[in-house]
């Protein structure tokens, strides 16, 4: 009796019309969005432009980069390990630095005024007009790790600015009633309530960060990279090449996406949040 | 050359090669007589005119001269060069085999030497003609190309007996650049290629290799129709490096991997039992 109760719950909850019609569209979404682009890529080919691979095309370039793609000379594992290396270096620097500054920031009006002009200049100067600069300032190693550095710096700082400004006054005001001092109103409310729009920073990192590789790849790529398998295949004009490079981004890109999203749902789990 | 541009203009074709021709006999009577009394003052325009489209000296210039071959003559040798680099691009995997089936096949397709030889007789436009725009790409400071360079050089159009006017502009041509071309030139032969692939250039200055591989694997239709040069690809090295061998282990720069300097590399490490690793 109780399991059947269960499962009318499950039902109620789950399998509702609209969460069935949007399960639906969701499986359905790929293989559509792959039939367009084969049947585009056929007539482009059939209009002798070749410069859109069909899908099977780019699976063959990707079978191929596994063991050795041709323009980097390089595993696709070695490419990919390389990128993720960068990725890895730039993310956890921007976000080490952007963290705190931001909670500074957010907190102190007097370090706010300060630093305000310095960011707001710098912030709209896409990272990847950084990239010839760091590469001869920093090493072909830094450069790219610091064009990803930048990319994710920002939406993460100021992310952080607003959350942390975010806090209800009413909380505060309940904290300092209670006899918090400036350290624990800190501590105890601001910073706690700052974690979501990090979060919502990360992610947005995540996606820029992944831009800025590939731009940063495509000008020195030591060992390798995504960036690398892209600007080499076009090079050469095979775009079955760039376009597996491409695919194997989008994919890199929603793997970091999915763990930031886990690592979000755990961080929310441990604040209570959930 | 673009091959609907030989189709639908065929005489522009002949005119741009005829100028290509020009100048590039110019510059080999040029250096060929630079210690001679008379000859010096072409030659320091030679330099000058490399010099400042490389945005190198004229010391560079000269050294350069005296390191590649200018010529415009396409013969059978050149063929079977082309034939050996597509067999090269077929089996480092840069071309797939599936697309070049027959090399020999794909190379004689790919060479059209009909349009030099019919292109000697063609002669100067009056100088009151209309010009013809014909869209030329090149590579950034390359001088691999400098007969376009001269031909571009009213001086040298004068020095010629041609009239107040470059070689192209009394050959009927005004050459222009591509509506994508990067102000100073494409940075390397792939880029160029993407002209022709965007339909925005009519002729282009580049190797061989980077050529091939997109004809290969974009079946562009386009066809080598002149050389601009031979030799004067150079791998540039310190004191310490004497033979191939002292190459070992060593970091070497190349302009990318569709250049003609790259396949060097990859022959040299394949001769000498050597493996190109990225670093």
């Amino acid at each position: 009796m109780s399991s059947l109760l269960d499962m009318r719950v499950i039902h109620k909850r789950y399998l509702t019309k609209d969460n069935l019609i949007r399960t639906s569209l969701m499986i359905v979404s790929l293989p559509i969005f792959i039939a367009f682009w084969w049947i585009l890529a056929l007539y482009f080919q059939g209009q002798n432009f070749y410069y859109l691979p069909t899908p099977l095309e780019v699976w063959d370039a990707l079978v191929q980069a596994w063991t050795q793609d041709p323009a980097t000379r390089l595993s696709l594992l070695a490419n990919v390990y390389a990128s993720l290396v960068r990725f890895l270096l730039g993310f956890l620097l921007a976000l080490g630095l952007a963290a705190p500054l931001g909670l500074l920031l957010g907190y102190s009006r007097y370090a706010n005024a300060l630093a305000f002009p310095v960011i707001e200049l710098l912030r709209p100067i896409p990272p990847i007009a950084w990239v010839p600069f760091l590469l001869l300032a920093a090493s072909f190693f830094w450069g790219p790790i610091l064009t990803i550095f930048i990319g994710v710096f920002f939406p993460v700082l100021s992310n952080v600015i607003f959350g942390v400004r975010s806090v209800d006054p009413l909380i505060i005001d309940a904290a300092k009633t209670q006899g918090a001092n400036r350290w624990q109103v800190f501590s105890k409310v601001m910073f706690p309530s700052s974690i979501p729009y990090m979060m919502a920073g990360v992610k947005i990192g995540l996606g820029v960060g992944w831009m800025c590789i590939v731009a940063a790849e495509m000008l020195a790529s030591q060992g390798g990279g995504v960036g690398a398998i892209i600007v080499g295949g076009q090079t050469v004009g095979r775009y079955d090449i760039m376009f597996a490079g491409m695919v194997t981004v989008a994919v890199l890109g929603i793997l970091t996406l999915l763990i930031g999203s886990l690592i979000e749902r755990r961080v929310k789990k441990w604040m209570g949040m959930e | 050359m673009d091959q609907t541009f030989i189709n639908s203009n065929r005489n522009a074709a002949l005119a741009v090669l005829k100028a290509h021709i020009e100048a590039n006999n110019w510059i080999v009577e040029t250096v060929a007589n630079k210690n001679t009394t008379e000859g010096q003052a072409n030659y320091t325009l030679l330099l000058n005119l490399g010099a400042s489209f490389s945005n190198r000296n004229t010391t560079v210039v000269a050294s350069a001269l005296e390191h590649m071959t200018i010529q415009y003559n396409l013969t059978e040798a050149h063929t079977n060069y082309f034939k050996n680099f597509t067999n090269a691009y077929v089996s480092s995997g840069l071309i797939k085999a599936t697309d070049v089936p027959d090399v020999d096949a794909f190379v004689n397709g790919l060479v059209d030497t009909s349009l030099l030889a019919e292109a000697i007789s063609v002669t100067p436009v009056s100088e009151d003609a209309t010009l013809t725009n014909v869209r030329i790409g090149y590579l950034n400071g390359d001088l691999h190309q400098f007969s376009r360079v001269v031909a571009m050089s009213a001086e040298v159009g004068s020095l010629l007996g041609l009239g107040d006017r470059s070689v192209f502009a009394a050959y009927g041509i005004n050459a222009v650049a591509p509506s994508a071309m990067p102000g100073s030139g494409y940075a390397n032969g792939g880029a160029v290629m993407t002209g022709f692939a965007g339909n925005d250039m009519d002729v282009g200055y580049l190797g061989a290799p980077p050529t091939i591989l997109n004809v290969a694997n974009q079946k562009l239709d386009v066809s080598i129709v002149a050389l601009a040069n031979t030799e004067g690809s150079a791998l540039i090295v310190n004191n310490d490096v004497e033979s191939i061998d002292d190459l070992d282990g060593l970091t070497i720069g190349e302009p990318g991997i569709s250049s003609i300097q790259y396949l060097l590399l990859l022959e040299i490490a394949d001769r000498y039992g050597y493996e190109v690793v990225k670093a």
